[in-house]
């Protein structure tokens, strides 16, 4: 006897929708807790804070990478209708194409969390920061009695500089490779979440965004690959599982919305 | 909610992201932080515009193909 699990295709009476959406709101709603838990700690978190850095992210990259999460969010879309209207290879073209912005996405992000992982800070004992890239690699900074660091330009969190800093470090102009004794620091580390709430913020909510766009794009290349299968026998049902992943996505891609002005701009 | 609803509420706050965008923009290249941001401004209220013409040409398309709930 094969058992047949009811109301994947057609909407229960008593909810009025298929069973999949039903448990995708649900689970999306303890996202919203989740993710609503993280904003409203960054805003006691920054209410609290003597001093909040501004201008440390680039903005042109999450700028561009807002655009792409924003186009694939349109791709998934065009992706449910084309199943809907049963025209199955522009499904899978307009699918492809959101996965390709997903990587697109993330590989952007790892470049930016690379370039924070290669800038560094040094509390000086009178409590002075100095910011920028050293001059010596990590394993020689953690030997030498000093450290040499080619300090950020005045101009480095202005948009043009950033715009320029994707294509390579901008030249110094003025600025000079600073030799500081270690005796005269307080303390110096790397961008890593370590170095400051601001950044242990940062870290911890894109990295969680992170995840849940690779969770994403593991639900969306099943239904690119495998997961088509299902189009032969029952395409409606194919539709509605689409139509929930899709509704994930969107979800993934309006939190992006609202941590991008929230870290990058304000 | 269907995808499709779900859809056009995330429209309307990315049309909201790029009003902002703009404004913030405008607010640095008025206090002097480079003319790149006028540029950056005027593309955001631009982009704003897109994507309320985008939204409406999905409702109605969406419209037609019987997907209204």
């Amino acid at each position: 006897m094969e058992l047949e699990i009811p109301y994947t295709v057609t909407a229960r009476p008593d909810t009025g929708s298929y069973n999949a959406k039903i448990g995708i709101w649900l689970f999306l709603a303890s996202e919203v807790m989740l993710f609503g838990g993280f904003f409203s700690a960054y805003i006691f978190l920054r209410m609290g804070a003597t001093h909040w850095p501004h201008h440390l992210l680039n903005v042109p990259m999450g700028l561009f990478n807002t655009f792409v999460l924003i186009t694939s969010s349109i791709t998934m879309v065009m992706a449910w209708t084309a199943l809907k209207m049963r025209q199955f290879q522009s499904y899978r073209r307009w699918l492809a194409a959101t996965l390709v912005c997903g990587v697109v996405f993330l590989g952007i992000k790892s470049m930016e969390y690379k370039d924070k992982f290669h800038h560094y800070g040094v509390i000086l004992n009178n409590g002075q920061e100095i910011t920028g890239h050293l001059e010596m690699t990590p394993a020689e900074a953690m030997k030498s009695s000093t450290l040499r660091i080619l300090p950020d330009a005045e101009d480095a969190g202005s948009f043009g500089y950033q715009l320029r800093s994707i294509f390579g470090r901008p030249a110094a102009g003025e600025e000079k490779v600073l030799e500081i004794p270690k005796s005269d620091i307080q303390w110096w580390s790397n961008f890593t979440p370590r170095y400051s709430t601001y950044l242990a913020t940062y870290f911890t909510m894109t990295g969680l965004h992170g995840l849940h766009i690779i969770g994403g794009l593991l639900v969306l290349g099943f239904f690119w690959g495998p997961g088509a299968k299902l189009y032969r026998t029952n395409p409606e049902h194919l539709a509605n599982r689409v139509e929930v992943a899709g509704l994930f996505w969107h979800f993934v891609d309006l939190v992006w919305i609202f941590l991008f002005p929230t870290l990058y701009l304000l | 909610m269907s995808l499709r609803q779900f859809h056009l509420l995330f429209v309307s706050i990315v049309t909201c992201l790029f009003l902002g965008l703009g404004a913030w923009s405008l607010k640095g290249y008025y206090s002097h932080q480079g003319g790149l941001l006028l540029w950056l401004g005027a593309g955001s209220f631009a982009a704003a515009l897109l994507v309320v013409v985008y939204g409406a040409w999905f409702l109605r398309k969406t419209r037609r193909m019987g997907l209204v709930e």
